[in-house]
């Protein structure tokens, strides 16, 4: 824990010290707050257009879609950022020989790892502070009822895990590539991939679903997809994405469009796994940096004691 | 020569980059052994390419050995072992202070504050405690690199080509701050192309080519080995027949002066057998064999 709190001070550090820090929150505050302004002219819209009488529910109903809305593009916007941001954690220290001079000080590989992955979950929790300060000040501005604390802190679920997913995919991409363009082309493809590989599992998969029983609803069409298909889905970040409605209770239930793929603590506790895979992939990655002896030879010597 | 206790001993130490998947492998070291004693200053030697980086990083565990042991005679290594790269990094948008405050914290020092500002006033790094490290020269950055490996006063330091790219100044004082570490009992294991620098710093050479050990001097005895030259004022027949049995290195073309290598204290005995056989000696002087001459002998197969 001492070589943690050594490396954690460090890395805070670093982070104040480097100008691209101050750029990132003012981007992701513009960001932010330009996505609102989207969110509330769309809330507006629909609240101007609408035919159905105005009542306290429909008002309510109408905000949280627009919050839906506004934490779905904030998320999609987020992995990006935070993926490509989290794959240049290490790669300029490893880049400068930095990481492998630290490492013959001989100390622990998880302590120096983890402290970079925690750090960046700390700029992660202000990214989501800065987007929910900016969705208060620009939906603010109406005079509506606006949502309780605890709808708003309950849409921020998913799109945190989602940012902390792929901050964690992001900080493995970066123990494998020595080279900070390589970086950054790594994670914008990791991104597209995985955005490809959601759309078309999800779409085969409930297909399948109805193949196999024509009577499927949005509730039960887990049921029916088959095994492949259900793996290629609920591994993949981007099935996260389907909590926020979840969580604000504006699910559509129409099983091809908006399948319910899991009930909300399920879907956390699948994001936390995530997480955890993500950081023990990277971690192990990270391993190849410094060793005295081989696998081979640490696993043979192991197995002799 | 030193003579002190063991504090960095490697045995059989094996390195072959590629794997057996990959038809092209290189056998960087083949056991490679060596000890290094309390105090001493040890040069490793040899051309680009003979092993002398992989044999630094195998003693850091920067690469994992094949096969082979690094110990210290039981000393832990995290505090035993200091290490000056070929070309020092550094978090380069922080001030050397907080470099150093790094390195302190995970050598677990009990007052790391007061030890960095120490170390930043001996080696005149004080002034710049808060400039970052991006601003500093080649040669500040290598004082800090050193500045930092002995924060935690290791036994031993590990140099790797520390005065590659340094002017003679910075070179000069490099050489100053070693010997006052060397003062302090530390001992060092210092890879240079230097051979001057190695001649004035080091105890001991091993010369190492295609990832073995070819030689280890100690420059005690390497010493006591001398290359005597001896003047005459005349030709004389009988003097080269006097110093058959004499390694005679060069002999000059009008038989005025004679090149010996020999032991030092067998230098009056030869003096004494060209004066007897009526050479009339006119000078002579004695000329140390240095890390250039032995280098040549080790890896050009010639004699100075």
């Amino acid at each position: 824990m001492r070589d943690l709190t050594a490396h954690l001070r460090k890395d805070v550090r670093l982070l104040m010290t480097d100008p691209m820090f101050a750029i990132l929150l003012v981007a992701l505050a513009g960001i932010a707050f330009i996505i609102a302004l989207v969110s509330c002219a769309g809330y507006v819209s629909s609240m101007t257009y609408g035919s159905d009488v105005v009542t306290q529910a429909s008002l309510e109903l109408k905000q949280r879609q627009a919050l839906a809305s506004y934490w779905g593009t904030i998320a999609g916007v987020f992995m990006v950022i935070f993926t490509v941001v989290a794959a240049l954690a290490l790669t300029g220290e490893k880049e400068s020989g930095m990481v492998r001079y630290v490492l013959t000080y001989r100390t622990s590989k998880l302590w120096f790892y983890a402290s970079k992955f925690i750090v960046l979950l700390g700029v992660v929790i202000m990214a989501m502070l800065i987007a929910l300060i900016s969705y208060l000040v620009v939906f603010s501005f109406m005079d509506v009822p606006m949502l309780d604390i605890g709808t708003l802190a309950a849409s921020m679920v998913f799109p945190l895990l989602i940012a902390m997913v792929f901050t964690a995919i992001g900080l493995t991409l970066s123990t494998m590539s020595d080279k900070k363009a390589g970086a950054i082309v790594a994670s914008v493809a990791i991104f597209f991939l995985l955005s490809l590989l959601s759309q078309m599992s999800i779409g085969l998969g409930v297909s399948a679903a109805y193949d196999i029983n024509p009577d499927v609803t949005a509730q039960n069409v887990t049921e029916f997809i088959p095994l492949e298909y259900k793996v290629l889905i609920y591994a993949n970040p981007l099935v996260l994405g389907f909590g926020t409605d979840l969580m604000l209770n504006i699910s559509y239930y129409d099983h091809f469009t908006s399948p319910q793929l899991f009930d909300p603590g399920w879907g956390a506790a699948l994001g936390l796994s995530m997480v955890l895979v993500w950081f023990a992939i990277g971690l192990v990655s990270f391993s190849r940096e410094r060793m005295d002896k081989g696998w081979l030879t640490r696993i043979r010597g192991r197995l002799k004691r | 020569m030193t003579s002190g206790t063991e504090v960095l001993i490697g045995r059989d130490l094996s390195k072959t980059y590629g794997n057996r998947f990959t038809t092209r492998t290189v056998q960087a070291l083949d056991g490679v052994s060596f000890e290094l004693r309390e105090g001493e200053i040890c040069g490793l030697v040899g051309p680009n390419g003979a092993g002398k980086s992989t044999l630094i990083k195998l003693i850091m565990g920067i690469e994992p050995k094949d096969r082979g042991e690094v110990s210290m005679n039981g000393l832990d290594p995290r505090v035993a072992l200091g290490y000056v790269p070929e070309r020092p990094t550094f978090f380069e948008d922080l001030s050397p202070f907080h470099n150093l405050l790094y390195a302190a914290r995970l050598c677990d020092l009990p007052e790391p504050e007061e030890a960095c500002l120490l170390v930043l006033r001996e080696f005149g790094l004080e002034d710049w405690k808060d400039e970052p490290v991006v601003n500093f020269s080649k040669g500040m950055k290598q004082r800090l690199a050193i500045a930092r490996s002995v924060l935690h006063q290791p036994k031993v330091l590990i140099m790797d080509e520390p005065f590659s790219g340094l002017d003679p100044g910075m070179m000069m004082e490099l050489r100053g701050i070693m010997k006052s570490l060397k003062g302090r009992g530390m001992a060092m294991l210092l890879s240079s192309h230097e051979l001057n620098e190695i001649d004035q710093l080091c105890d001991s050479i091993l010369f190492i080519k295609s990832g073995r050990i070819v030689k280890k001097e100690e420059f005690g005895a390497v010493v006591q080995t001398v290359n005597f030259r001896i003047m005459l004022a005349s030709p004389n027949g009988a003097v080269p027949a006097a110093l058959t049995g004499r390694n005679v290195l060069s002999q000059s073309p009008d038989g005025l002066s004679f090149l010996i290598e020999t032991p030092k204290e067998k230098v009056p005995d030869i003096v004494a057998e060209v004066v007897e056989a009526g050479g009339r000696v006119v000078g002579c002087g004695i000329a140390q064999r240095k890390a250039e001459d032995l280098y040549a002998e080790v890896f050009q197969g010639a004699k100075a």
